[in-house]
């Protein structure tokens, strides 16, 4: 039988609009002047410490700077691949771990506290026991490998340029891990149970169900999995700040580092707005090109 | 009728009364507001206490984190108009970037002879900009050099090592005795606490930062030794632990506090911290000395003062001016330095035979205050120092030579100096 | 009839005490340095177990008072100042935010990708842009230093990824259960109360927790916003432990612990709803 789909009808539509009504005032008076005002900055050759000078209006001066200098487009490699493997491995360990949890056990409630711990604790105390742990002479990860007879003297693991990214990189995993794994609990709970059922009955083994079935039921979670992980990582600061400060040499200088020394230590609040704006487009054009890989509709 | 009247009259009587002395209070206490780190609150709030009595002008006290975020708070209320609060404590380095930008109300005419004879060269120097005073001198440290006497003790030495030569060979005498792993440890992670060790080992091997007119020098003479000699300390003669790559001087405070190295560099006054034995292993261990250098003549160090300065647009300038008089001027330091160990900027204070009775360190103190060095007060301090802090960590890396880094960086200096 | 455990259930118990493990570390590690006298936190040969258990900082942030204004006594003014922004943000936001998801979801309002386009400007845009012209126009309305002004930042930084998600979960609902109450004569604001919402409880769990969590741990616009206990939140005093020459890492420690534990008690007092779901039933019919 033919399901008739109900259609929309005046007072369904007017109904939507007051219902979105409070969230675009509330938006509009806190944040569009804000925001606009950045723009209208990020026009202008502003230097707060430097008034002799005054404001100029530069156009898309700054704009073009910034293209064109290498710290940009260094800090933005270095930023891509802290992204890339969050994602790999962020996304496959959340959903490796929902999957473990997924299933009634006791002592969940429990369980899934302690999961989620590294994400509720305060960052700036999150910095700081990582600072401590990576530390070479005290450090606690220095302490457990010697212990477990894996290495025979100490890592300065944040000295070495290339080891330090990857240790910035763990230590956002065990920050971020928890969130993706509560998305996916969520999502794995809306996947209506009949369906495994009548797959099983069907004779599927349990790959099969989980390509045909969780997959696709999950499509939409893994995809703001992906949108939500490379927003918050790319505007990764306080612990790159705190436990290296950009170094060593340079190496874990990204982008939301550049925009803090622009804006905050050069007081040049132009350009750091210039910077913004292209961060901005930057990270929509990944959101439109993630929207068209999974399919989705509308970003 | 005359009741009503009466009545009416009293009642009058009455709120004036009341009103009256309220007002007139409001039109003598003046309030001034301040923002101040989250040590030392009570004494601060003693000191107050003593200038509302004395003054009466009541401060009101914001506590806020210390370090760079807090900055971002004064830049703040700055740009809503610099009323909100009234006098602040000022660190060197943002001298010049808050005059330049008019936000420092100018002390200048207000600052009595007296003070200008009695003021510390280098504490002078770090409330100046372009000649004129911005600030009195409230906490006025360096970095002082301490070492381990015990340590020194078991190698038979009398004399801590006046030239880098002697402590390079001190050190490694120690490491092989396997007193300590590593001889010493410097705050190098790639933030301010570089700069400053490196623009203190630059004078003591003799080098310059600026000529008079801000041009760059330092990538010739002195500043290049010394930036060599660092990236050796780590890899050639290895005496100092490679961690200092990501430590600040919190961490190497630690260390020395641990017993794990035999010297190193500490702000204001170190033995405070060195003896205390809840936080510290090698009480009554540490000594204070003077600054090793390249040819024993040059005992550098660098300093890091900190003042009071009253913002521009204060509604109460001649109140703030009082404050920062009773705070920081000679005698409000006397009182900081006896009661809380704010190190004082004033001769007449660290010269005063009963404070360096009572405080014997302040004797040593006393002769390295003569071999101090400023970091470059230049507006344009912040965009400096950051890369500066690079350059110098892609040669302590090892990713370019110090006399590559530093001429990468005399370049970049002259294209901060000429876009500002 | 019980189940044998087979090896894939033991394989499975396996990696889930290995994951815990994984995230137990860390939080040991942090557990055991509130705990360990301050001379020790850094020593040689790292020890697994404290020495001598230290609670002085548990007791210096309990049994502070408004007596001896120190950093401890500001954290715990702090938690209680951080709990009802937190808190207020959190309700505020994720009804208005649920409101606003439906609509873009079933009523089709066209501000949708707007909305999306929304969510990257508020999240991208480093705080420390939006701070100073908020904080200029908080100064003229004289709501500086007041828990009111951080709850409607607060707020504003957050719908949009509220709304966000909420649309995420909405999308993956099928309308039938709410069509056949439409077609049983419920009109839609009944559909979205009666019907959607108490479907929706993962969504409405995982929503909340992101912005409970969000507003917890907000950092700048707290530090510049207020100046004193009436409305500093409980970041704000962490960072204060942050010393110019000694960083009380029990101290920070013991604080990091506390003030997860509320976090911790919603995340373990809310956990029910994200198991209710779809009901196996309903669809059917």
């Amino acid at each position: 039988m033919k399901k008739k789909s109900l259609s929309l009808t005046a007072k369904d539509r007017r109904l939507g609009l007051m219902l979105l009504l409070p969230s675009i005032i509330i938006l509009c008076a806190v944040i569009v002047y804000p925001m606009g005002h950045s723009l209208w900055l990020s026009f202008q050759n502003l230097n707060i410490s430097n008034p002799a000078r005054g404001r100029q209006y530069v156009g898309f001066q700054n704009y073009l700077e910034v293209l064109r200098s290498d710290d940009w487009w260094l800090s933005l490699l270095r930023i891509l691949y802290f992204v890339a493997a969050d994602l790999l491995v962020g996304i496959s360990l959340g959903l490796g771990i929902a999957l473990l949890l997924n299933k009634e056990r006791k002592g969940k409630g429990v369980i899934l506290a302690i999961i989620v711990f590294p994400y509720v604790l305060a960052p700036i105390v999150n910095s700081l026991i990582w600072k401590l742990i990576y530390d070479p002479n005290y450090g606690f990860l220095n302490g457990l490998l010697m212990q477990l007879g894996i290495i025979k003297d100490y890592v300065p693991w944040l000295a070495k340029p290339t080891l330090a990214i990857v240790m910035l990189i763990i230590a956002n995993l065990w920050q971020g891990t928890p969130f993706s794994i509560v998305l996916f609990l969520a999502g794995l709970k809306s996947i209506p149970r009949e369906e495994y059922e009548a797959a099983a009955i069907d004779g599927a083994s349990k790959s099969a169900s989980f390509r045909y079935i969780t997959i696709p039921h999950l499509w939409p979670i893994i995809y703001m999995n992906v949108v939500m992980k490379t927003i918050l990582t790319f505007k990764l600061f306080d612990i790159i700040y705190s436990l290296t400060g950009g170094g060593p040499g340079g190496s874990t200088t990204v982008v939301s580092m550049l925009i803090y020394r622009e804006t905050f230590e050069y007081m040049k609040f132009g350009q750091g707005a210039a910077m913004s704006f292209l961060l901005l487009i930057l990270v929509l054009l990944l959101v439109v090109i993630y929207s068209r890989m999974f399919k989705e509709e509308e970003i | 009728m005359i009741k009503k009247n009466r009545i009416v009259f009293l009642v009058s009587l009455m709120i004036l009364a009341l009103i009256l002395p309220a007002m007139a209070q409001s039109d003598n206490a003046v309030e001034l507001n301040t923002l101040e780190g989250p040590s030392h609150v009570q004494f601060l709030a003693q000191r107050f206490q003593e200038l509302a009595d004395a003054k009466n002008i009541k401060v009101n006290l914001n506590v806020l984190p210390y370090g760079r975020d807090a900055v971002l708070k004064l830049v703040a209320s700055f740009m809503a108009g610099g009323s909100q609060y009234d006098v602040f404590v000022l660190d060197c380095v943002d001298v010049a970037r808050y005059a330049s930008a008019g936000w420092l109300y100018p002390i200048d005419d207000l600052v009595p002879d007296s003070y200008r004879k009695d003021i510390i060269p280098f504490a002078k120097e770090g409330m100046m900009y372009q000649g004129k005073w911005y600030g009195l001198p409230w906490s006025s440290e360096w970095k002082s050099f301490i070492y381990n006497t015990s340590m020194l003790q078991k190698e038979g030495l009398k004399e801590f090592p006046k030239t880098w030569r002697d402590v390079v060979a001190y050190s490694q005498k120690l490491q092989k005795g396997k007193v300590v792993k590593y001889a010493t440890a410097f705050s190098w992670a790639q933030k301010e606490c570089l700069i400053c060790d490196f623009v203190a080992l630059a004078a003591t091997f003799g080098g310059n930062f600026f000529d008079d007119n801000l041009n760059p020098l330092f990538n010739k003479g002195g500043a290049v030794d010394a930036l060599q000699w660092m990236i050796d300390s780590i890899y050639t003669t290895k005496i100092v632990d490679p961690a200092s790559l990501m430590w600040t001087e919190d961490d190497v405070q630690a260390a020395m506090k641990q017993g794990d190295i035999a010297y190193s560099l500490s702000w204001g006054n170190p033995l405070v911290r060195m003896n205390n034995p809840d936080e510290s292993k090698v009480v009554g261990q540490v000594e204070i000395g003077m600054m090793p250098s390249v040819d024993g003549k040059h005992p550098y160090t660098v300093a890091g003062p900190m003042g009071y300065a009253i913002s521009k647009n204060t509604k109460h300038p001649k109140e703030a001016w009082e404050f920062i008089k009773f705070m920081a001027g000679p005698e409000g330091s006397r009182i900081g330095l006896e009661r809380e160990g704010y190190p004082a900027g004033w001769k007449s204070v660290i010269e005063d035979p009963q404070i360096q009775n009572k405080f014997p360190e302040l004797k040593k103190m006393a002769l390295q205050s003569q071999y101090i060095v400023n970091r470059p007060a230049v507006p344009w301090y912040g965009e400096f120092s950051v890369m500066l802090a690079e350059e110098l960590h892609k040669a302590l890396t090892g990713k370019m030579t110090a006399q590559q880094a530093l001429d990468e960086a005399v370049a970049k200096t002259l294209e901060i100096k000429k876009a500002y | 009839m019980k189940k044998r455990k087979s090896f894939p259930d033991y394989m499975e118990i396996f990696l889930i005490l290995l994951v815990l493990a994984a995230i137990l570390m860390p939080l040991y590690w942090t557990l055991k340095i509130s705990l360990t006298p301050d001379r020790e936190i850094r020593s040689l040969p790292m020890k697994w177990g404290v020495s001598r258990l230290n609670f002085q900082n548990y007791r210096d942030i309990f049994l502070s008072s408004s007596k001896a204004v120190g950093t401890a006594y500001t954290f715990k003014r702090g938690l209680g100042n951080s709990l009802i922004v937190s808190v207020v943000t959190t309700v505020v936001t994720v009804f208005f935010g649920s409101l606003a998801a439906y609509a873009i979801t079933r009523l089709k309002v066209r501000l949708g990708q707007v909305m999306t386009f929304f969510v990257l400007l508020t999240q991208m845009l480093p705080p420390v842009l939006l701070v100073i012209p908020l904080y200029i126009i908080g100064n003229k309305l004289g709501l500086l230093n007041t828990r009111t002004l951080l709850i409607i930042s607060y707020v504003a930084l957050n719908l949009p990824l509220c709304i966000w998600i909420m649309r995420g979960y909405f999308r993956t609902l099928p309308s039938a259960i709410e069509e056949s109450a439409l077609v049983d004569g419920c009109d839609r604001l009944g559909a979205l109360f009666r019907i959607v919402l108490p479907m929706s409880g993962p969504a409405l769990f995982t929503a909340s927790l992101f912005v409970f969590n969000s507003a917890w741990n907000e950092f700048l616009f707290a530090l510049v916003f207020t100046s004193d206990l009436k409305a500093k939140t409980m970041t704000v005093a962490m960072a204060e432990m942050i010393g110019r020459f000694r960083t009380d890492y029990g101290l920070m420690a013991t604080s990091g612990i506390l003030g997860s534990i509320l976090p911790l008690l919603f995340v373990a007092f809310f956990q029910k709803y994200l198991v209710s779901g779809i009901t196996g039933g309903a669809v059917k019919q």
